[in-house]
């Protein structure tokens, strides 16, 4: 249903997104993963068919998503800028959404709306911001699209109100399966309810795959400097960090470990450690050359 | 049970849209009424006389609907340039540029035919204010020779009037939207491009050359024949809204 083939996007010169390509053609919750800047938002704009590629097309529903209509009635896009008629109450965008798209369950956004003490006849823009990321949760949630971009969901809201409805997206998503991309910083909180993760780094896809096999990419591999000088050589290291004067941590891909196939008594001198997919996206993401330290200690 | 897919048509979409922005700007119509009350203020051409703040007199001389219409084109453009400019919020809620551009259109035309029909009662409505306010029954008489015919073409004259004037405000109003700073480039180029134009026309036609606002007025003013007229509105119209689909048509949302 989603197919973005070498999507490039420029601003004014600026490079937005690099040549990514992906496809999701099945029900799934997915997590787009990346720093400030990766690209996450031009990314969702151009599945919801606000944006022109500068090169490559992305496809929905097997048609280009710019300017179609196809691809606007099948894709609900909520992000933090998204605007609404500053007389309209919520209940009258409540009524106006369901309108637009035909899945649309009203009942489900007024209780949700009661539940979460969104007063109906406020407007949008009385709203605190914690509110307002909640009400376009309830919208997106609500309209029951084939195709959902969350973009930032969770922005301004407490951990309680966050945890509660990163549980109402996945109970939403069990009742009605379809392809739901969420991107948040809190990859830690949302991370059990994932189906995958798309990993984007300075506007290319670094990854697409099953939390599965994000957490079992990168290993932390403590023990002796020593030894672990000797497999920094052989291996991609992502991380290494000394813990006094006898231990020191590195952190590699979980493959190229298995790849060395070292002995039985290296194996047994060292201390193997997983590393969650939030530690995997810091390590990912990290700068080269430094870091905060060097920043105090040059 | 997985998420149903909808095809729905454009012009489905279209309508929806249309329907919706009448709703959601429904308050334009009070601001409408607001503004009308003022023209039928500056409708009186009167003068007040008198000493000192006892004795005083209005008298007025007579009574013009132009006022009415001149508040009615403000709202209009005001209208058009909302429409133009606030774009974002509809294309959250299933849209693409030609439904955005069609249903504003569409709301435009009703917004017109509003001024045309207001503008039909403006002049019973200015003859009974004259007579109430300053016993002056008889101002305004050439209402009273006016047939059905001439209530109709006060109708179609200025409904599209009102239209015009929306259809330029749009097409101003999605070329700011499109170009951003690129307009007050535009807009330095046009105004050189029509330098040129006066000095190639004064040298080759003669020092009568005209394109002034007074001639653009005359031009869509004074004309004796309706057909030719209307040809000229509607020719007017076509362009304007073929050039703000133009500017419109690959309009990204991201602001």
């Amino acid at each position: 249903m989603i197919r973005c083939d070498e999507l490039t996007k420029y601003f004014n010169g600026t490079r937005a997104l690099d040549g990514c390509s992906f496809e999701i053609s099945e029900p799934t919750l997915t997590g787009v993963i990346g720093v400030n800047g990766a690209g996450k938002t031009t990314l969702f704009k151009s599945i919801a068919g606000f944006l022109k590629p500068t090169k490559g097309e992305v496809y929905i529903l097997d048609e280009q998503a710019f300017q179609n209509i196809i691809a606007a009635q099948n894709v609900m896009l909520t992000e933090d800028g998204m605007s609404f008629y500053p007389t309209a109450s919520l209940h009258e965008l409540i009524g106006s959404y369901s309108r637009f798209y035909p899945n649309f369950d009203q009942s489900l956004a007024i209780k949700l709306t009661e539940y979460f003490r969104l007063e109906e006849k406020k407007k949008y823009n009385e709203l605190s911001k914690g509110m307002k990321s909640t009400f376009r949760l309830i919208l997106a949630l609500s309209a029951r699209a084939p195709i959902t971009l969350l973009d930032e969901p969770t922005t301004g809201m407490d951990p309680g109100v966050r945890k509660e409805l990163f549980e109402l997206i996945l109970k939403d998503y069990i009742k009605v399966p379809r392809i739901i991309l969420i991107s948040s910083h809190y990859l830690g909180e949302m991370e059990e309810l994932l189906d995958s993760i798309l990993f984007i780094h300075e506007g290319k896809v670094l990854k697409h795959d099953d939390v599965e096999e994000f957490q079992t990419f990168l290993t932390g591999v403590q023990g002796a400097p020593k030894l672990i000088e000797s497999l920094e050589d052989k291996l991609q290291i992502y991380d290494c960090k000394d813990f006094g004067a006898g231990i020191r941590r590195i952190i590699v891909e979980s493959k190229d470990l298995e790849s060395l196939s070292l002995k039985e008594d290296v194996m047994n001198s060292l201390t193997f450690k997983g590393v969650s997919p939030e530690d995997a996206f810091v390590y990912l993401t990290k700068r080269k050359g430094g870091g905060i330290d060097e920043l105090y200690h040059s | 049970m997985n998420s149903i897919i909808h095809k729905d048509s454009q012009m489905s979409v279209a309508f929806e849209q249309f329907k919706d922005k009448l709703y959601h700007n429904s308050f334009a119509f009070f601001q409408l009424i607001a503004l009308q009350a003022l023209g039928y203020l500056f409708s009186f051409s009167s003068s007040m006389t008198g000493i000192g703040d006892q004795h005083f007199m209005l008298s007025i001389r007579h009574i013009s609907p132009i006022p009415l219409f001149i508040m009615s084109v403000i709202w209009i453009v005001v209208q058009a340039f909302g429409f133009s400019g606030e774009k974002r919020r509809e294309y959250y809620m299933v849209s693409n540029n030609f439904t955005a551009y069609f249903s504003d259109i569409a709301v435009l035309e009703i917004y017109a035919v509003i001024i045309g029909i207001t503008m039909v009662f403006s002049g019973p409505m200015l003859q009974l204010l004259a007579g109430l306010s300053s016993g002056y029954p008889n101002l305004g008489t050439t209402y009273d020779s006016m047939t059905a015919l001439h209530y109709l073409s006060l109708f179609i004259t200025t409904t599209f009037y009102a239209l015009l004037f929306g259809a330029g405000a749009y097409f101003l109003g999605i070329l700011r939207s499109r170009y951003q700073s690129f307009l007050v480039i535009g807009s330095i180029a046009f105004i050189l491009l029509l330098i040129t134009w006066s000095l190639l026309g004064i040298r080759f036609i003669g020092p009568g050359f005209n394109i002034g606002t007074a001639g653009v007025k005359q031009f869509y003013v004074q004309e004796t024949s309706i057909m030719l007229w209307l040809i000229k509105i509607i020719g007017s119209l076509g362009a304007l809204y073929g050039l703000s689909w133009l500017a419109i048509k690959n309009l990204e949302v991201n602001r």
